[in-house]
């Protein structure tokens, strides 16, 4: 869910060609992430115990899995950002 | 190795469901945990493993204190009793994050063999729960926590089952709860029943039916 929102944040970079949208879609961003993580704590609380049982605590998890996406969402904007200056 | 765990005082709305707590787990041994529905059983290992928080809670391993949760120790692993490895992972794939042989698993059970490319959700429930049985079991960590091992196994697999648990006791501490009671209480070196919110140190079969466990 979380890369697909990032495919569609770039997309729709491209589409408006707009810098100060950036602000906009890293909320959107930050909102689905959260959105994702309270889904996970809520409706799939099972499969916690798969990171549990490899030493993974509920807090490092949502850390690492928001910051990994996040990192990987501004790669991908970066990349979309020089591709659509060049073109 | 002992694995100790006590002091836990844990409720709902008020109502305190566990209090008087204490049980051991130590390599080499089996401990059973038995009780009636709704005791609090799960609940207590949720509450060890570092997975549900209680108000008050000590666990120690060699007599040293470990910090809530005991999971990031990496030397607790837990069993829950519902499925817990992701669908869209092969087995192979959760075998190797989990630092767990295949030779191994597969000296018990080599009829998981055909299994190990599919992923979870390509299973059918047994060989599922069978699988995460045996991974757990097989892990590195020192105690294994089993909750409800048996369920949604065929007897012949639950008989295999006892013996590799009984095999893997010599290396770690297994601490095991589940509702076919001849099998824990045949497995289990120590035995302790959960009722009213406490535990008790049973030593024979009189003492189950005392507490109210089992029917004369």
């Amino acid at each position: 869910m979380t890369i697909g929102v990032s495919l569609l944040t770039c997309l729709l970079f491209v589409q408006s060609g707009d810098p100060k949208a950036i602000v906009l879609f890293l909320w959107t961003k930050l909102i689905t992430n959260g959105v994702a993580l309270l889904f996970l704590h809520l409706f799939d609380r099972d499969k916690l115990y798969f990171f549990y049982n490899l030493g993974y605590s509920a807090r490092r998890l949502s850390v690492l899995s928001f910051v990994f996406d996040l990192l990987l969402w501004s790669l991908l904007l970066s990349l979309t950002l020089i591709i659509h200056e060049n073109s | 190795m002992t694995l100790e765990f006590d002091g836990v005082q844990f409720g709902f709305d008020e109502r305190l469901l566990l209090s008087g707590i204490y049980l051991k787990c130590e390599t080499g041994k089996i401990t059973g945990l038995l009780g009636r529905n709704g005791s609090g059983k799960s609940t207590l290992l949720k509450i060890a493993f570092g997975a549900l928080r209680a108000e008050t809670l000590s666990v120690r391993i060699d007599g040293k204190v470990i910090l809530p949760p005991a999971f990031c120790s990496r030397e607790i692993v837990y069993l829950p009793q519902d499925s817990f490895i992701p669908d869209d992972l092969s087995l192979r794939k959760i075998l190797k994050l989990y630092e767990v042989s295949e030779p191994s698993i597969l000296q018990s059970f080599p009829e998981l063999e055909h299994n190990l490319s599919l992923n979870a959700d390509e299973l059918s429930g047994g060989r599922r729960r069978l699988f995460e049985v045996v991974l757990v079991l097989h892990s590195k960590a020192a105690f294994c926590l089993l909750d409800e091992p048996f369920t949604g196994l065929t007897p012949v697999v639950v008989e295999r089952l006892q013996e590799v648990i009984q095999k893997l006791k010599s290396t770690k501490g297994i601490l095991i709860t589940d509702h076919l009671y001849r099998q824990v209480i045949s497995l289990s070196d120590t035995l302790y029943l959960l009722a009213n919110g406490t535990t008790h140190l049973i030593k024979n079969k009189e003492d189950l039916i005392q507490r109210g466990y089992l029917i004369e």
